[in-house]
């Protein structure tokens, strides 16, 4: 006898426990559970994962992680340095020596502002920064680029295009 | 900044939790979530400006998983030679700082770590940032059904892997 | 609804000329009077911009076009020579020229001479109706002869186009492009047309050296090429030695995007632009008699985009390229996602 549930995949089961299913959906997976222990012992595979993940889900970074982070952040766009600085830790090995940079407390609410300063301090003694490289100056070449453009134009088809070479001359300076 | 609008310090402050959660999850270490989190940062920064307050958690977990899947293409053009020696690292490896559940968050890590890509970005991505389906498949650029079925085929793998690593459960 | 075959502007112009009368001929018989048969305004209009095309291949001239553009609150004005010497199109103001020659174009300012190539293209340029309405109806008097006008409009109804094309040759006489409140933000008219064999008297110097442009299928890494810009789709793509070049067509308007990785430096920009800021980037704004120039930077790319299109078509046209570098997934999320309430 073929039924319907025959033709049930397992991973609605994940879909079942996340309440991902319909109404009528999920009715059929517990028919399903009911009938088959297959599908039982399936859902119990699934669930522990599950539960076993959520459980150690959220958590802490380590230490001097968000230093290192947040000066990261702050230095790779080369934003201001913001007034108020806040006196930072101390460091103990030259590897996080130097910089004062704010811990990031979780607890502190309020206006708090992270800042890393001493920027200089910091590239000298190479903190796990990401220091974005400089990149070249680009002086784009403006009128060439209006001219490119009515040239395009009307190579492309342009109704219009073959007139555009008229426009160039009478603007920019070069 | 619009109103309602918070700014990347105030997210990485009050968030920061949920965004060393995913990123550890997804990249397996502290060095790796160290970038991963980095990046992330500069891309919610910049995408601040266009940010509409709305579920500010899917989000984030949207950028830290494109920031990651960026990094893992990244590494499959690129193969990887070993690496040398960074000077510029502070951070040694560490195991997530939380001592009570050190244990067994270490075992899932490692299992986690066994699956591929494509399995362990849904499933983190439902069981630590949960989200919905819908919006794992948004995040994930895949089908909702696909996205169904990598989540339990990922939990099967994760149970299997943790069974044959003796950890039965919390 | 048939279309005209479009022609390759990059044939020389003889055989372009042929092409030309080819498909000329197919229009004559329906042409005089109005007689269009059972097409629709669209199509005619269609038909009849697809005439300019082949008319500046087909019929020399010489004449004297008067172009103006609005550069903020000022209205500027410039006196053009124009000959178009078997496809050559020519054009002269104070001595400074540019030439056309398809496949070529060289500029000559003061005695400095640049030469630009332009490959042939990469993909279909889209039909103008598809977002924009088009009608004709009879024209003004131009340069004393009759012409008949097409306007295209916008989709709340206001003209963005209009442009007169000579009943006699279908060449294009005048063009206005205007902006949402009907002020003329562009216009070219010929204020004198002669017509007949011309010849062209300038060479450009054996040698020259041309830009170097190569089509390519895919845009490197580094780069941004939305496949639309607005209304406007990604015709053809092409890397430059410094950067990469988009160009993008909605039938009856284009733009050009050159993009080059790097910082921009503002203060080797020309002179005479205005700075603007759209979505919280500056950008350097320039109004041109032949289409605006925008220049900005954004997360490493120095964008200059130049297009003919009214002021409000190009800016909303923009807003593709003005976007924090978002990937292909975070688009689809903030597709499907929208917004949320807070949690």
């Amino acid at each position: 006898m073929t039924d319907a549930r025959d033709f049930l995949a397992t991973d609605m089961l994940s879909a079942y426990l996340d309440g991902e299913l319909t109404d009528t959906e999920r009715a059929e997976v517990e028919a399903q559970l009911a009938e088959s222990s297959e599908w039982r012992a399936e859902l119990d595979e699934v669930r522990g994962a599950r539960t076993m993940l959520r459980a150690v889900a959220d958590q802490d970074a380590p230490e001097g992680f968000w230093d290192a982070v947040m000066a990261g952040v702050v230095t790779a766009d080369d934003a201001p340095v913001e007034a108020g600085i806040e006196a930072g830790v101390e460091a103990e090995d030259e590897a996080t020596a130097a910089a004062t940079v704010v811990s990031l407390d979780e607890k502190r609410r309020g206006p708090g502002r992270w800042i890393a300063t001493a920027f200089a301090a910091a590239a000298a003694v190479a903190l796990a920064v990401i220091i974005v490289p400089q990149r070249d100056p680009v002086r784009p070449d403006v009128a060439t680029a209006v001219v490119q453009h009515g040239a395009q134009g009307s190579d492309l088809g342009d109704p219009i295009g073959t007139i555009t070479p008229v426009g160039p001359l009478a603007g920019f300076r070069r | 900044m619009a109103e309602g609008v918070p700014t990347w310090e105030e997210i990485a402050r009050d968030h920061g939790r949920f965004l060393y959660s995913v990123a550890y999850r997804l990249a397996g270490n502290n060095d790796d979530a160290q970038d991963l989190v980095q990046e992330s940062l500069l891309r919610i920064r910049r995408g601040l400006e266009r940010y509409e307050p709305g579920s500010l958690e899917g989000w984030m977990a949207r950028i830290v998983t494109n920031v990651f899947l960026d990094e893992v293409r990244r590494k499959k053009r690129r193969p990887v030679d070993a690496l040398p020696d960074d000077p510029g690292r502070v951070l040694p490896p560490t195991p997530a700082a939380d001592e009570v559940q050190t244990g067994l968050s270490d075992e899932i890590q490692r299992a986690l770590g066994e699956l591929p890509e494509d399995f362990r970005v849904p499933v983190v991505l439902c069981d630590v940032s949960d989200l919905s389906y819908e919006q794992i498949a948004a995040a994930t650029g895949v089908p909702i059904g696909t996205v169904r079925s990598r989540i339990h085929r990922g939990r099967r793998m994760l149970r299997a892997q943790l069974t044959a690593a003796g950890v039965t459960g919390p | 609804m048939t279309h005209l075959p479009r022609p390759v502007r990059n044939l020389r112009p003889v055989r372009r000329a042929l092409v030309g009368l080819l498909a000329l001929g197919a229009l004559a018989v329906a042409w005089p009077g109005g007689a269009f048969g059972t097409s629709s305004p669209s199509e005619q209009a269609q038909q009849l911009l697809e005439r300019t095309r082949q008319a500046a291949a087909t019929h020399d001239f010489s004449g004297l076009v008067t172009v103006t553009w609005r550069d903020g609150a000022t209205v500027r004005k410039a006196q053009v020579e124009v000959t178009d010497a078997g496809g050559v199109v020519e054009a002269r103001v104070n001595g400074d020229v540019v030439y056309d020659s398809g496949a070529r174009t060289y500029v000559k300012d003061g005695n400095r001479w640049t030469g630009i190539a332009v490959d042939p293209a990469a993909g279909e340029t889209p039909s103008a109706a598809t977002h924009w309405k088009l009608t004709t109806s009879p024209g003004p008097e131009v340069a004393g002869r009759s012409t008949t006008q097409v306007v295209a409009s916008r989709r709340d109804g206001t003209v963005a186009q209009r442009t007169a094309v000579d009943d006699a040759t279908g060449l294009l006489l005048q063009r206005e492009v205007l902006t949402k409140n009907g002020k003329v933000e562009r216009a070219l008219v010929f204020t004198e047309l002669d017509l007949g064999a011309t010849t062209t008297d300038v060479t450009a110097p054996a040698g020259l050296h041309a830009a170097q442009s190569s089509t390519i299928t895919t845009v490197p890494d580094g780069y941004v090429a939305p496949s639309t810009l607005g209304d406007a789709t990604l015709v053809t793509r092409a890397k430059q030695s410094d950067g990469v070049l988009l160009w993008y067509s909605d039938g009856l308007f284009s733009t050009s995007v050159f993009e080059q990785r790097g910082t921009l430096d503002w203060t080797a920009l020309p002179d005479g632009g205005t700075d603007t800021s759209m979505r919280g980037t500056t950008m350097r704004r320039y109004s041109e008699p032949s289409g605006t120039v925008l220049v900005w930077e954004r997360d490493g790319v120095v964008y200059t985009c130049v297009s003919d299109a009214p002021a409000d078509v190009f800016d909303a046209s923009v807003t593709a390229l003005t976007a924090p570098e978002r990937s292909s997934l975070e688009r689809i999320a903030d597709f499907v996602l929208g917004p949320f309430g807070w949690n």
